[in-house]
This record gives structure tokens, sequence and C-alpha cells, in this order.
């Protein structure tokens, strides 16, 4: 857990000195050729990334939605949700999992505006996730060669998985008010601890939950609502 | 930057991403799986000393299975080996005949508390084995000794055995 957070820690560190870079930037342009925008956005977007995933991995599921808010010097507070599970069914261990999460953070646009209308943006930001996990009662089997075959159970268990994100990724407006763009994430889970014993196979919105650190992404079509 | 230039971008960066994401349906278990019992043979020299004492001839079987199930038989130069313990009782037996010629069989019974061990998605699940005790007839042994009670994965104990045997 320590070299999680301490990754997360670096990477936080080198995140704040990207935006000091832009508002220094930003200062400069301030005495020229600032570019506000038009109004303000709220965007809602579907993950449509997680149902191709579904059909290249049949033992796991998901679906995810997303909102964020521009806020002033180009910042939006993101809010992101939804719900998923695994269904193993290995020879000698079987077992199903489901959660719902919910993440919250901030990106930060990269992009300088061209336009007041122009709300493309290549961004970096961080968010904080919980994820909250019913992992059902497991089936399991040790073979032996001499003794033979043991099989027992597990009881059903409930976690909660807290996990922080680093993310970056594109928004391009492809047609008026529709987005399209891509979401990188690192994932760092806080309360690593827990998932030692039997974790679950896949934990919608984290990734696998024996990992202590995950890199994913999502592919988001989104819809914009837009007003002075 | 151009919609032309972003959507090129997306593109390729969806790939990439593509490879990171994507991974195996079950990882491979990479973790060791076999768990050994360790005997150590020893012949008792004098009234406090005891050397090692390599087996000839040896058979080794478990009992208490479906039929008898042979691990050694007929083997040389036996001076170390392993066995398995049951997961699914909490004592196992097995047979030894020392020199299988002419000496009689004795029977080593291991008694354990079995403990359920998680390893990975790969590996599924194992059992460690913390020994309480072993007894012996004494046909041919003299007695045997636990010298080291947790029986894991871990090859590199101190000692390398679990349990000495004296004849």
């Amino acid at each position: 857990m320590c070299r999680s957070i301490f990754s997360f820690a670096a990477i936080l560190v080198f995140l704040s000195f990207g935006a000091r870079a832009q508002g220094e930037d930003t200062s400069r342009i301030n005495g020229t050729t600032t570019v506000k925008p038009d109004g303000r956005q709220l965007r809602f977007g579907i993950d449509i990334s997680r149902p191709l995933m579904q059909a290249i991995f049949k033992d796991r599921y998901a679906y995810e939605v997303m909102a964020d808010y521009s806020l002033p010097k180009d910042i939006y507070s993101v809010l992101e949700g939804g719900f998923g599970g695994s269904d193993i069914d290995y020879p000698d261990l079987r077992y199903k999992s489901s959660n719902f999460f919910l993440k919250a953070g901030i990106d930060k646009s990269m992009l300088q505006r061209l336009y007041p209308e122009d709300w493309d943006f290549l961004f970096v930001g961080v968010r904080y996730g919980v994820a909250f996990i019913n992992r059902g009662a497991a089936s399991f089997s040790t073979d032996d060669l001499v003794w033979g075959t043991t099989a027992g159970t597990i009881p059903a268990k409930s976690l909660t998985a807290h996990w922080a994100e680093l993310t970056g990724g594109l928004r391009v407006e492809l047609f008026p008010r529709m987005f399209a763009g891509y979401t990188v994430r690192a994932r760092f889970l806080i309360n690593a601890k827990q998932f030692r014993e039997l974790p679950p196979a896949y934990i919608a919105g984290y990734g696998k939950g024996e990992k202590n650190t995950v890199f994913d992404f999502n592919f988001y079509l989104q819809y914009a609502l837009r007003w002075k | 930057m151009t919609n032309t230039g972003l959507v090129l971008t997306i593109l390729f960066s969806l790939a990439a991403c593509g490879f990171i994401s994507c991974e195996q349906e079950r990882d491979p278990c990479l973790l060791p799986r076999t768990v050994n019992l360790r005997v150590r043979c020893l012949r008792i020299v004098g009234d406090t000393a005891a050397v090692d004492s390599p087996l000839v001839n040896v058979n080794l079987g478990a009992l208490d299975v479906d039929s008898l199930k042979f691990l050694y038989v007929g083997a040389d130069d036996l001076a170390r080996f392993s066995l398995r313990l049951d997961a699914g009782a909490d004592s196992c037996r097995y047979l030894l005949q020392v020199d299988s010629a002419i000496s009689p069989i004795d029977t080593l019974t291991f008694y354990y508390a079995r403990r359920l061990q998680y390893l990975s998605s790969g590996c599924g699940y194992i059992y460690f084995f913390t020994l309480d005790s072993v007894r012996t007839s004494s046909n041919n042994l003299d007695s045997a000794r636990v010298v080291n009670r947790e029986v894991t994965t871990d090859a590199n104990t101190n000692p390398l055995e679990h349990v000495q045997i004296y004849f």
C-alpha cells in the first residue's frame, strides 16, 4: 500500500508542476490573446468500451457513465459511476462477484482554447474511487497425486475498495455538442490488505481485484448541455 | 488542434491502450503449489549422537487411500525423502519398509492441523499444515521427531527437514 501511495503522491507532484506551468503560460497569454469559453458546459457520457470488452472477456461485465462540469480556468469537475461484476468458473475455483462504484475528481485541460466555442480538450486529472462489492460464496478444490481431490467452500463476503486514480485523455467535439474521446487511467488501490484473501476477480470501475496497481482506459461518447 | 489530428490521435492511443488492457483470462500460476513434508533418515550412534543413514531398497507407500499407493518402490540411497500430507484429514499413515528383502514393515502416522491458503487467482487454493506429532511402530524404526512444524511451500526451511526418523 505504501508503494501505491508513494507512486500516487509522486505523480501528483508531477501534475502540480504541470498545472503551475500551465498557469504561467496562461498569465503570459493573458497580456495578449486570452480566449475564454462562450459559456458553461455540463456533459454526460457513456463508456462504449465496456460492452466491447465484455465480448472479449466473457467472465466479466461492466457499465460506466460519467458527467463533467466546466469550472473556471479550464478545470472540470467529474463524477463517474457504474456497476459490474465477474463470474469465475475455473476447474478448481468458482465464484461470482458484483459491485457498484462511484468516482469523483477533476480534470485540467492542457490545450489552449483556440476560439470561444472550442471545447476540445486534452487533459490530466485525478480521481478518488470507492466500490461496494459483494463476493459470493466460492467453491474450490485441491488436487493431490497421492490423496486425491479435496473440495470446500469459502463463505460470501462484502468488501469496500478505495482507490486513487491518475487520468489523462482527449475529448473531441465530432458534431455540435457530441463528443468522443478516451481516458487512460492508472489506479492505485488504497486498502489492498483487505483483498489478499480471494479478492474479486474483477471490480467494475477498478479492474483486477488482486492487483494493487491497474492500468485501464475508457472510450466515451458524450453529449453536452451549454448555457451562457 | 484540428479535429482530424485529434481523431487520429484517439485511434492510435486506443490501439496502445488495447495492448495495455488486454490480458489473459486466467493468469498463469507462478507460485509453488507443492507442499511436501521432508523426512531425514538418521541412525543412532552411541547414546547421544546420530548420523545420516541412507536407506536401501526402500518401499514407501500411503495407507488409508482407496488402494495402497507407493511413492517409492525399491529405492536406494534414500537419506531424505518427501511425503504428501492428506488435506482431507487431520492425520495420515505411511508404511515404510527398509531393505525390503529382509526387514519388517513400519508405520509412520502424522498428526497435524490443516490451514487453507489462497495463493492467487491463477493458482487457487492449497493447504498448509502444522505438524502436531508423529508416531511410529518400532519393528525396524527406533523413533521419530518433529523438528519443523510448519509444512508449507517454503523449500528453504532451517533445518530443511520437518521430521527426523531414527533407526
